[in-house]
């Protein structure tokens, strides 16, 4: 459900720092809808949702080429990535 | 659920204010400026729906099948913040999100949590660098209680969402919240509890692959059987509960027509019931919930399931619809197979519900905008008939991937002697069924039925023609030749009352064949 405002109020305590090197977990869902929105966003033509989403073929180029991009920094991606699982208990 | 309600009405609200869902011609893709760490804004027009129905499944797929991601690549039988937590507190490292919520479960103390949008590559020393956030070290910086960390301060947030930085430490710091309302607190630690499951099990039984690399979707269907949910080490699932859920993925259709999941459901029935091959006795279900588009909280549709000894004949009438279409349709990919699969589930839908043919709509539509002396303004755009078309079309390619998935699991959780001939013949049919990455977007819609060549709507409808005239077999005579009429009176009342009514044999339709 996220906190509202937690990042902001504890963005000034965050540090900047190269992530070369670094051993990473990927939280799947999040990075799914992180790629998805940046093929939008590379849409700037786009009239409507429809013209606007990528294909899925252009979605998974798009996936690979992003970690590509922090396995040639020598980003090490660890064991697992992870996919959300959401069931609805109730 | 509160999601697939937002979801709804999203769609609902597009539709009611676009008479024309959006124009035929796109326009032409353009390379992705500043390589794949550049961030900019998401325009407001681009997001007035819903995501792409199989966006999560698709990125899924594209790890999968590279060589170089697919062993880190794993769908975990829960939900990902804890398994993400697990694997910081044991191992440290940063974690790659876009949900702050990470930030408050326990890490441990060399545990980080990274934004995706916060990284960014630097084209002069040419590195990547980001924000990160050691929760560990954070707290000590705050000055919060070693006792309850960030909980305390995220608490006070939850709490008075209104309030200052200055004054949510100040509270933080002396546990006001917390000492105020502490079964408010007690209720709130829970979502933030460390995982007790193990990260990976000492035996990997075979299906523990397949297991790991179901869609999210499907996955959660499955390990609500404590039988599959033990194998895929699942922490809590002792029995299975009275109702099993399945959310299926939200497919942008016409909201005043039915359902573009209706077509398919047959595909889906059996997918689900499949699983009653493999879980004991005790667990096997006879019903499953379904959730598509919902307005409410409501439980969703009840869907009956085959029963065990159905199962052979939903299989069969399957694999023997592929094989006649394949027949029929000679110079077919077995891919393309499937794709008039799904046009024979869209004609013969509309053909048992007397309802006029919406793939034989869609060709005069799209004949019409490619025809250039009809192009004024209005004309140019797609319809929502077409649109619905493209989702049923989707809803049934992804039915028969969740069959697809279950019957791989099914199979290789049973020595191969014990399983019906049949199945074995379906899963080596549904190798074939086109991958996610080959689907068409909507402005390739004309795609699909073009690939299967001249004439192929007018064998199906023949085909499916044909089968009415064909004189009904001797066990069915009772109904004889009202049984079309019948199905579609099943179908309706199944509609209306939401899902409560069972029909008396929702295999009717594949048994046609």
């Amino acid at each position: 459900m996220g906190i509202p405002h937690l990042t902001l109020f504890l963005q000034s305590y965050a540090e900047a720092q190269s992530i070369a090197g670094k051993h990473v977990v990927i939280d799947g869902p999040g990075f799914a809808y992180h790629i998805y929105y940046t093929c939008l966003s590379a849409r700037s033509g786009a009239r409507n949702p429809f013209e606007a989403a990528p294909s899925y073929e252009e979605l998974g180029k798009a996936c690979i080429a992003w970690l590509n991009g922090l396995w040639d920094k020598d980003v090490e991606m660890q064991e697992f990535m992870t996919f959300r699982w959401n069931i609805w208990t109730n | 659920m509160e999601r697939l309600v937002k979801q709804t009405t999203q769609l609902i609200q597009y539709h009611s204010t676009n008479t024309i869902p959006c124009q035929a011609s796109f326009p032409p893709l353009e390379p992705p400026a500043g390589g794949p760490f550049h961030n900019s804004s998401v325009k407001s027009k681009s997001t007035a729906l819903p995501p792409s129905p199989f966006l999560v499944p698709a990125v899924l797929e594209a790890l999968l099948q590279s060589s170089r991601y697919q062993d880190i690549t794993e769908v975990v039988p829960g939900e990902a913040d804890l398994y993400c937590a697990k694997y910081l507190s044991q191992y440290g490292g940063i974690v790659l999100t876009g949900d702050s919520d990470l930030l408050v479960h326990d890490l441990g103390q060399d545990g980080a949590v990274s934004f995706f949008k916060e990284i960014e590559h630097s084209a002069i020393s040419d590195t990547l660098s980001s924000q990160i956030y050691q929760p560990a070290a954070i707290c000590q910086r705050l000055d919060l209680p070693i006792s309850h960390g960030l909980h305390a301060f995220a608490f006070e947030i939850l709490m008075d969402s209104h309030a200052t930085f200055r004054k949510l430490l100040v509270d933080a710091r002396s546990l006001k919240a917390v000492t105020a309302n502490p079964s408010g607190f007690k209720l709130f630690l829970k979502e933030y509890k460390q995982l007790r499951a193990p990260l990976n099990s000492n035996d990997s039984p075979k299906i523990l692959p397949i297991l790991r690399s179901l869609d999210p979707r499907i996955s959660e269907y499955v390990l609500q059987y404590p039988y599959v949910a033990q194998i895929a080490g699942k922490e809590g699932i002792s029995q299975v509960s009275e109702t099993v859920h399945v959310f299926l993925p939200f497919l942008l259709d016409c909201p005043v027509r039915t359902n573009a999941w209706e077509v398919s459901t047959v595909i889906r029935q059996l997918a689900y019931g499949l699983i009653n091959l493999i879980v004991p006795e005790a667990q096997q279900k006879l019903t499953v919930s379904e959730h598509r588009k919902q307005q409410d909280m409501s439980t969703g549709r009840e869907l009956q399931l085959p029963a065990l000894s159905q199962i052979p004949d939903a299989c069969n009438a399957i694999t023997s619809l592929y094989f006649q279409l394949q027949q029929n349709l000679p110079g077919l990919s077995g891919s393309q197979v499937w794709t008039a699969f799904a046009l024979h589930q869209d004609i013969e839908y509309s053909h048992s519900h007397s309802k006029a043919q919406l793939s034989k709509l869609v060709v005069q539509q799209l004949a019409e905008l490619g025809n250039k002396s009809n192009m004024t303004k209005r004309k140019k755009g797609f319809t929502w008939d077409i649109v619905q078309f493209f989702a049923q079309i989707q809803g049934s390619y992804y039915s028969l991937r969740i069959l697809k998935q279950i019957t791989s699991l099914v199979i290789y959780q049973t020595p191969a002697q014990s399983l019906p001939e049949c199945l074995l013949r379906l899963h080596q049919q549904l190798d074939f069924l086109p991958k996610l990455c080959e689907l068409p977007r909507l402005d390739g819609v004309s795609s699909i039925i073009a690939s299967l060549g001249k004439g192929a709507l007018a064998i199906i409808t023949s085909h499916i023609l044909g089968d009415e005239e064909a004189t009904p077999t001797p066990q069915e005579s009772g109904k004889g030749s009202k049984k079309k009429r019948k199905r579609k009176g099943d179908q309706s009342a199944h509609e209306t009352s939401a899902g409560r009514h069972k029909p008396s044999n929702p295999f009717e339709i594949l048994g046609d064949e």
